[in-house]
């Protein structure tokens, strides 16, 4: 523990010179004193993004993502798809973990068991039949790109879209969307979901501009009713110093520590800030061309042991902004450390991830209580009576 | 009516504590700088009569009035009386460093008196206050980056706020010896709380107020003498020629005090009285003499002398405390006892007195001294063959201290309202 008495300036006010000092104060860093990497259970289906790719970390292991996509079923654009329709997928990528310059080869394949995005996991299981590819395509540094897809399946899709009753109930149950599998080990992409499109081109004009055909007559889209993705990952290596977190509860580093007045030492607390800092020698240790995205923020959740045990569908309850100065995130612990130092103990840990499970892959490193000088931390600044 | 009168309002002063604890802070609420120090600034019992004057009053007598200072006195009880009243005081400090005034409006002491056996024995039961504690201070101080948490200078401000003081709950007698030779004792409950609360107050965001509170508890029992010889005729045929004496032996207070931290409406241990320890505080002992003469029925003067053995004292700051000599002087003119009747200021009783105090705090090496002027008027309301109620107003100016040394001194203004009820009960009829 360091311990600090702040030694003051003082301005003048009457009588000032011949009152005793007030106690000064106190500003003391508390280093927790055990922290350890917990996987907790969440869900990947719906979010902002979902991710698909294959890329073998060489901190975080070999990680392979299957992306999930289940086209809706709309007719307010248009009332039926013709006979001679084309329909295309259209990805926007967000993210990218891996080797930017390779290029990431993917099959599109129909999924062939219902699944409910709300309940999907990240180490739920796909089913899928790997000769019932619908597209495949290759995405190298694009931002978008656009796949032409099978008529076979596109023509199925447009027959439950011309069906004039059930057809939403008929393709509920028929058609359950399609995998987004990984052929090569590049890179992990995460896509857009509110930007991905079934594209249905109805050739309308004679144009044969595939790319900018979209806002043209008898072309209309379909937005996702349902999007995930699931993970096959090589266990989490634990590299000393550090402990890898990451945004998909996959492993969160739970910290461990009773705020009592004897770890305090006070409780009389004017500011309490909790520190992380971020493995940033480790994180940049990476082949030329790879590259991770950066943590903007790390999000802390309260939670009670049972609570660790069951899907986490809370909302975070504190968010650690980085600190570029010296790589650290910083969020202030003020009310948490005052209402269990003045009621009865607060019972929850406090476990943190990447900001924010929203679909995409961020994995970090965080430094841990064996690292020398960069453990984590409570920073106390305090005012306390004196006898 | 007059008896439920009498209740209420005697209810209303017992039901106050004198020094009343965690009142809010207001622009009424702050007393002088050197409350600051030990148990406060010693609160002198005296009643209006005999603060008017400048005097302890140990020499005053008067069947009209209430003696709060010696109870010798009160052997000379003729009416029941019973008084109270509350002051208004300004305060404007001054320093080196800059000017501040304060100003504090409170109950003053109550007292009520009963002849036992008129003019031989009487009782008193009063409730007064025998230190004083009600300052507040303000200083800045800045953390500098290289040793704060956040990286940056941190400016915060530290609000030192003192209140409450001890009070005497006394229950005494005064008993006639030989004609013109009474003497009197009351023994007392002293007790008190004084709170002291430091506050920072942050800057900068991130920051949150953060305070403490000392409570410190105090309860112990006093014992006072008085003396008091007077005797007509002296010189001329009307006058009067009075002599006083009171001694207060030394306090042992019990003294309890524990810490705690306001945070919103809870209050939290930081320590709590059984981690703090008892606490030895010692009151000093204290005498004084004092002579008055009356030339005739209408006019008169008065001097006396305190003596307040403070270095004896046990407590916070004793370092700091000196014995302390009080000397007072003053005169009064009453023109309702002039033969010749008149308007309304042929009725009243003028008073003025001037007093020196050498006070009890010697702070870089320099003692607190005070110097104040008073002066009075008492006020008859309607008399009647058994009333003789009247309104006390006083007005007090003095010094205190110096900018010299690097203290404090201060301009003191007051005003003080009394009211004496003064009736004859329990009076026994005859019939004829």
């Amino acid at each position: 523990m360091l311990f600090v008495f702040s030694s003051c300036d003082e301005t003048g006010v009457v009588g000032s010179d011949i009152i005793d000092e007030p106690p000064p104060v106190n500003a003391d860093t508390l280093e927790i004193p055990a922290t350890e990497g917990v996987p907790i259970t969440t869900f990947s289906g719906n979010e902002v993004h979902f991710s698909a790719g294959e890329y073998d970390d060489n901190i975080f292991g070999r990680q392979r993502i299957t992306g999930m996509i289940n086209p809706s079923l709309s007719a307010q654009e248009v009332d039926s798809i013709g006979e001679s329709a084309e329909g295309y997928l259209k990805l926007h990528v967000e993210e990218v973990l891996g080797d930017q310059s390779a290029s990431a080869s993917f099959d599109l394949i129909e999924i062939e068991r219902r699944w409910r995005a709300p309940a999907w996991r990240p180490d739920s299981t796909l089913e899928f039949n790997n000769h019932n590819v619908v597209a495949s395509f290759n995405i190298a540094d694009e931002d978008s790109i656009r796949i032409k897809l099978d008529d076979e399946w596109f023509g199925r899709y447009a027959d439950h879209f011309n069906a004039s009753e059930d057809r939403d109930d008929s393709y509920k149950e028929q058609m359950f969307g399609l995998a987004i599998v990984p052929t090569n080990q590049a890179k992990i992409l995460s896509f857009e979901s509110g930007k991905t499109e079934l594209i249905i081109d109805n050739q309308v004009s004679s144009t044969e501009d595939d790319d900018d055909d979209e806002d043209e007559p008898g072309v209309f889209r379909q937005f996702m009713r349902a999007t995930g993705y699931s993970i096959d990952r090589d266990e989490i290596p634990a590299p000393g110093e550090s402990t890898a977190v990451l945004n998909t509860f996959e492993n969160t580093l739970r910290l461990k520590f009773d705020i009592t007045e004897d770890f305090i030492g006070s409780k009389n607390v004017s500011r309490a800030e909790l520190v992380l800092y971020e493995d940033t020698e480790a994180m940049q240790d990476l082949p030329a061309g790879h590259e991770r995205p950066e943590p903007e923020a790390l999000y802390v959740y309260m939670l009670s042991e049972d609570e660790t045990k069951r899907a986490v569908l809370e909302s975070p309850n504190l968010e650690m902004l980085r600190n570029e100065d010296d790589n650290s995130f910083r969020v202030n612990l003020t009310s948490y450390v005052n209402a269990n130092l003045a009621g009865p103990m607060d019972e929850r840990d406090l476990y943190v991830i990447v900001k924010d499970n929203d679909g995409r892959i961020i994995p970090t490193l965080i430094h841990n209580e064996t690292s020398e000088d960069r453990e984590p931390r409570i920073l106390i600044t305090s005012a306390n009576p004196e006898k | 009516m007059k008896k439920a009168a009498f209740i209420a309002v005697a209810g209303f002063f017992l039901s106050t504590t004198l020094h009343a604890q965690n009142i809010n802070q207001s622009l009424l609420n702050n007393g002088s700088f050197y409350t600051y120090y030990g148990m406060g600034l010693p609160v002198d019992a005296s009643s209006s009569t005999a603060s008017s004057m400048g005097l302890q009053g140990v020499a005053l007598q008067d069947y009209t009035l209430n003696n709060l200072s010696n109870p010798a006195v009160w052997a000379k009880a003729f009416n029941t009386n019973v008084s109270g009243g509350f002051s208004l005081q300004a305060f404007e400090a001054s320093d080196a460093l800059g000017s501040r005034t304060n100003a504090l409006l409170q109950a003053s002491q109550f007292q009520m008196t009963l002849p036992i056996n008129r003019e031989r024995m009487g009782v008193s039961l009063s409730l007064s206050p025998v230190t004083e504690s009600r300052f507040q201070t303000e200083r800045n101080f800045t953390s500098p980056a290289s040793l704060s948490n956040s990286g940056e200078d941190v400016d915060y401000t530290v609000v030192n706020t003192g209140t409450g003081g001890l009070n005497r709950l006394e229950l005494g007698f005064g008993i006639q010896l030989t004609e013109g030779l009474s003497f009197g004792y009351a023994p007392s409950l002293v007790f008190g709380v004084l709170e002291n609360k430091t506050d920072y107050m942050f800057d900068e965001a991130g920051y949150s107020n953060v305070n403490f509170n000392e409570i410190n508890s105090n309860y112990g029992f006093g014992n006072r003498f008085g003396l008091y010889l007077s005797r007509r005729g002296l010189i001329g045929n009307n006058d009067r020629a009075s002599l006083g004496m009171t001694f207060n032996l030394p306090v042992n207070l019990n003294s309890e005090s524990s810490v705690e931290t306001d945070r919103g409406s809870t209050s939290i241990d930081l320590i709590p009285a059984n981690e703090f320890g008892e606490q030895d505080i010692r009151m000093p002992m204290e005498g004084a003499v004092g002579f008055a003469y009356e030339f005739n029925p209408q006019w008169s003067i008065s001097t006396d002398v305190l003596y307040q053995n403070w270095s004896d004292y046990r407590g916070r700051n004793e370092e700091l405390f000196k014995d302390r000599l009080k000397a007072g002087f003053g005169a009064q003119f009453n023109a309702a006892r002039r033969s010749t009747p008149g308007g309304l200021l042929t009725k009243l009783n003028y008073r003025a007195g001037v007093s020196y105090d050498t006070g009890s705090l010697e702070i870089n090496e320099t003692q607190i001294e005070t110097f104040m002027l008073t002066a009075g008027l008492n006020i008859p309301t309607r008399r009647t063959a058994r009333s003789v109620s009247s309104i006390d107003i006083n007005f007090d100016f003095g010094l205190r201290g110096t900018e010299a040394s690097e203290l404090v001194a201060e301009k003191i203004y007051g005003l003080r309202v009394s009211f004496n009820l003064s009736e004859t009960m329990f009076r026994q009829r005859r019939l004829n």
